[in-house]
């Protein structure tokens, strides 16, 4: 396809429940990013984030003939990434809650004779990590992902404005979270 | 979006949501009103430490590892999905099979020598009669629709005949 416009995601989509492995192997480079982000952003791992992303992929090639619209690919897939992530956060609940699970957000790390840098951008993190899950998802995707109330609710199973609602106080909590960097 | 809805709890008492207001306000491009409402002002004041810790991460980029692809798609290739062969007429002297996912992406590749149009979905179907073939395409440019189909039928046409010595009866093309 040298000196064509890349084909749009549902194309490759197409392709791929075709059994071209060379067509998907096209969404994995072009949504693997994004994947591991979310799952990076979800889980605050960088190992537990790796592996959700791969098995995310894997699962959306597995689940591809299942996928009716492929123009909602990336949706789609998100979704999957969306699930594996949560999936793993409620395996580590299950296993005893970590103490960036607690309910409460950490307000411990205060800014005293620290410059706004690396410690705003880890207190952020921070204060990801205390949100209820379904409600980090949503911020992540919003915010960091830039995706429409529409597609976050597609993404998560929820309506949009279950979603607006989870957002909302998302964005109430961060700023609390947040309030000793003021 | 919903700016309008009532119960939308990210709406401020002046009517301007939440959501909006931050999105303008993180691209640098607040409206008029958003400049000089109280309401919105002191939403972004609220908002001012949560976007700067925003604009932090935007600036990380945060890449998959680099083995992500790799690993993923020796899985899936290690699963491939065959639909199984069909055979080539041999004139009796052995045979000739391909797996059905190679003549899809034969053809597949003949329709992208045709501008205007991405193929995606490519399937078939041999019969006593020829062959029947299956598209669906998408616009990648101007060409109209019915000229387009033509050109996409007789390129999967003289392909199918010259590598694979096939006679195709019909073309279907179906615009997504």
């Amino acid at each position: 396809m040298a000196g064509r416009p890349d084909p749009p995601d549902g194309v490759l989509a197409e392709r791929a429940q075709d059994g071209d492995t060379a067509a998907f192997e096209a969404l994995v480079l072009r949504h693997k990013d994004a994947v591991f982000r979310i799952a990076l952003r979800t889980l605050a791992d960088h190992d537990e984030a790796a592996d959700a992303a791969q098995e995310a992929l894997v699962t959306a090639w597995r689940r591809l003939p299942d996928l009716e619209d492929a123009d909602r690919f990336r949706p789609w897939l998100y979704r999957i990434a969306a699930r594996r992530a949560l999936n793993t956060v409620r395996a580590r609940a299950a296993s005893g809650p970590l103490p960036e699970e607690a309910d409460v957000p950490d307000r411990s790390p205060g800014p005293a004779g620290h410059a706004i840098g690396s410690g705003l951008r880890q207190a952020l993190d921070q204060a990801l990590a205390g949100l209820p899950p379904p409600q980090r998802i949503c911020w992540i995707l919003r915010e960091m992902e830039g995706l429409g109330y529409e597609e976050i609710a597609e993404v998560v199973d929820a309506t949009p404005t279950a979603v607006r609602g989870r957002i909302h106080r998302a964005r109430t909590r961060l700023v609390e979270a947040l309030e000793p960097w003021r | 979006m919903a700016v309008n809805d009532p119960d939308d709890p990210d709406l401020l008492p002046c009517g301007e949501s939440v959501d909006t207001l931050l999105r303008r306000l993180r691209a640098g491009r607040p409206s008029g009103h958003e400049r000089t409402c109280p309401h919105c002002r002191a939403a972004a004041e609220e908002f001012r430490v949560l976007s700067a810790a925003q604009d932090e991460a935007d600036q990380e980029t945060v890449a998959a590892p680099p083995d992500l692809v790799d690993q993923v798609m020796r899985t899936v290739r290690a699963e491939v999905r065959s639909g199984g062969f069909v055979t080539l007429d041999a004139g009796g002297r052995g045979w000739t099979r391909m797996r059905r996912e190679a003549v899809a992406a034969l053809l597949r590749a003949a329709c992208d020598t045709v501008p205007g149009a991405a193929v995606g979905r490519c399937r078939f179907t041999t019969g006593p009669d020829g062959v029947a073939v299956d598209l669906t395409a998408r616009f990648t440019g101007e060409v109209p629709a019915p000229r387009l189909a033509d050109e996409l039928r007789r390129a999967v046409r003289e392909s199918a005949l010259r590598h694979l010595g096939w006679r195709v009866t019909r073309v279907d093309v179906r615009f997504q």
